[in-house]
């Protein structure tokens, strides 16, 4: 979908809705990708820490978590991967 | 026993609305143009949030529709934890915004350009912006644009994706 810009002319009032140019859309797309691998990678991040947190707790209290080693370098070598 | 300015600094005084808008639809890009060079201040007044998927969205800023020079914009902000940013980019960067992750929710920004129509010094923006709770809540920052021209156009934008619809912008001059 076209991105808009919405102009204010603060001398007349007049608003006016235009589209934004090839160039312009190129770019809003880039950063639409961008933001949105920037969102998965900070989501994988926050996967492998909590993660840790299982690990490092299984370590200060084995009976009760679950003490997945395997689960947490899995997690890193997919994050390394990318 | 009220104390009154003298009736010539009063008269001298005045804030006008020069733009105050709220988007029907979303927009990528909010332009305040043909901006009067007959005040002595400005005061930007923003609030709404960002499209994107996010928790929180860049917001950008930048003069007289100028993306070649870099300007150089420094703040702290109050993350979970106290830090600062420091850009030097071809935009200047306000603060942060609540983005739909964290919707309805809402963020306000006021940016104050001061001599904003001189053109001896070189123009610097100086923004408080507010918003969610729980993730960035408060940013200030300073913003130096590298040009002695007074500004007549200030163009508003994120990292990515739109300003949303009901997303307000008010600009006063001011004096």
């Amino acid at each position: 979908m076209t991105a808009v810009r919405h102009v204010i002319d603060c001398t007349t009032g007049e608003e006016t809705v235009e589209d934004f140019t090839a160039d312009e859309q190129a770019a809003a797309d880039a950063a639409s990708a961008l933001a949105a691998k920037d969102a998965a990678d900070r989501a994988a991040a926050d996967d492998v820490l909590a993660k840790a947190r299982q690990v490092i707790a299984a370590k200060l209290d084995p009976d009760t978590a679950d003490p997945s080693t395997d689960a947490l370098l899995s997690a890193l070598a997919t994050v390394v991967g990318d | 026993m009220s104390i009154r300015p003298p009736a010539a600094v009063a008269a001298a005084q005045s804030v006008a609305v020069l733009a105050d808008s709220t988007l029907g639809v979303a927009a990528a890009t909010i332009t305040l143009s043909a901006i009067p060079q007959t005040y002595k201040h400005l005061r930007l007044m923003f609030s709404g949030a960002n499209s994107g998927a996010g928790a929180v969205a860049e917001l950008r800023m930048r003069f007289n529709n100028d993306s070649v020079s870099t300007y150089n914009s420094q703040g702290s902000k109050i993350y979970s934890a106290a830090s600062v940013f420091d850009n030097g980019a071809t935009y200047a960067v306000l603060g942060y915004i609540t983005a739909a992750a964290s919707a309805p929710r809402q963020s306000i920004a006021v940016l104050d350009v001061a001599d904003y129509a001189g053109t001896t010094l070189n123009k610097v923006g100086l923004t408080i912006v507010g918003g969610r709770a729980d993730a960035v809540a408060w940013s200030s920052s300073t913003h130096n644009f590298p040009s002695s021209v007074g500004i007549t156009r200030i163009d508003l934008f994120c990292d990515a994706d739109n300003f949303i619809a009901g997303t307000r912008v008010t600009l006063l001059g001011v004096g």
